[in-house]
């Protein structure tokens, strides 16, 4: 899960976003971002879908040989 | 409970620590009451109005460049000072005076018999808010956080900041905020005065609109770009 800050926030270890950064929730304080959120100080990123795994192409299938 | 003396008062007005002048600061805040009294109460009856307040500051008279005499005098019709009284001396933690003031007078007395006396009146332009010291008269030469004050429960209403730089020997922009924290762990920024340039003194009056959460614990974050020299500083805090 990752959160963009939308106001500049200080956390611990001596950390700084800046408005606009997007920061994953690994690096705040778990107890921080349920306050956070609620004020709208940072705001859930929603995640890019994955791109689907190509298919594999299908086998070719001959026709009128032999069988 | 603690009581205190009034020696230790401090008194900012704009950029110059008039508190060395001075030897009485005395504030008065009201409330208009508008009266609502009908035929069938058999008491008055009001509801209240618009608040407002003034200043009263008196002490002794300093003619010198930046002292009392040249602010006072330059500072009669100039709208708008940003003005802060500390009660108990300007400490983290102390109960502070907050207002943007007109001054009305600038009264200087010299009798015979007596040190020559100055005294101001400055009326309240916005009312006058109670808040604390975030930080004291704070020389600072590296960026920094000051402590936190706890405030013991979260606000709903605003509130007004007032930033008084009143020494900058620095040889880079300072900047200047109010942060505030429901958890004292992380924290987000409230109030961002505007940068203050290399050598420059300065005030500044930021008012946070109404409504705004603010949250239990505030603190003052320094941060100074150079890398010499240093600034004295000071923020308080009022709570809507």
């Amino acid at each position: 899960m990752k959160y963009q800050v939308n106001v500049g926030i200080n956390f611990p270890p001596g950390k700084r976003a800046e408005a606009g950064d997007v920061v994953d929730a690994s690096e705040l304080p778990s107890s921080s971002i349920k306050w956070l959120k609620e004020q709208g100080i940072i705001a859930a990123v929603a995640e890019e879908k994955k791109p689907a795994a190509p298919t594999p192409a299908p086998s070719p299938v001959s026709f009128g040989g032999k069988g | 409970m603690a009581f205190l003396h009034g020696k230790s008062t401090g008194v900012l007005f704009n950029a110059t620590n008039l508190g060395v002048y001075l030897n009485d600061a005395s504030s008065n805040s009201t409330v208009e009451t508008a009266e609502t009294t009908t035929f069938s109460n058999s008491a008055k009856t009001y509801i209240t109005g618009l608040k407002d307040g003034t200043i009263s500051l008196s002490g002794m008279f300093d003619g010198d460049a930046g002292a009392i005499d040249p602010i006072m005098a330059a500072a009669l019709g100039v709208d708008d000072a940003v003005t802060t009284v500390g009660l108990g001396g300007f400490t983290a933690g102390n109960r502070s005076i907050m207002a943007k003031v007109d001054q009305t007078s600038y009264d200087i007395s010299a009798p015979v018999g007596d040190v020559v006396s100055a005294s101001v009146e400055l009326q309240a332009d916005g009312g006058i808010d109670h808040g604390i010291c975030l930080v004291g008269l704070n020389a600072v030469t590296a960026t920094g956080d000051g402590t936190s004050q706890d405030n013991s429960t979260s606000s709903s209403n605003g509130g007004v900041a007032h930033l008084h730089l009143i020494t900058n020997t620095h040889d880079g922009t300072t900047t200047i905020k109010v942060q505030h924290s429901a958890d004292n762990s992380t924290w987000a920024d409230l109030v961002t005065f505007a940068g203050v340039a290399t050598t420059i003194t300065s005030q500044e009056r930021v008012v946070v609109a109404a409504a705004t959460t603010v949250n239990r614990y505030l603190r003052a974050t320094h941060t100074l770009a150079g890398s010499t020299g240093g600034v004295t500083y000071h923020v308080s805090f009022a709570r809507r």
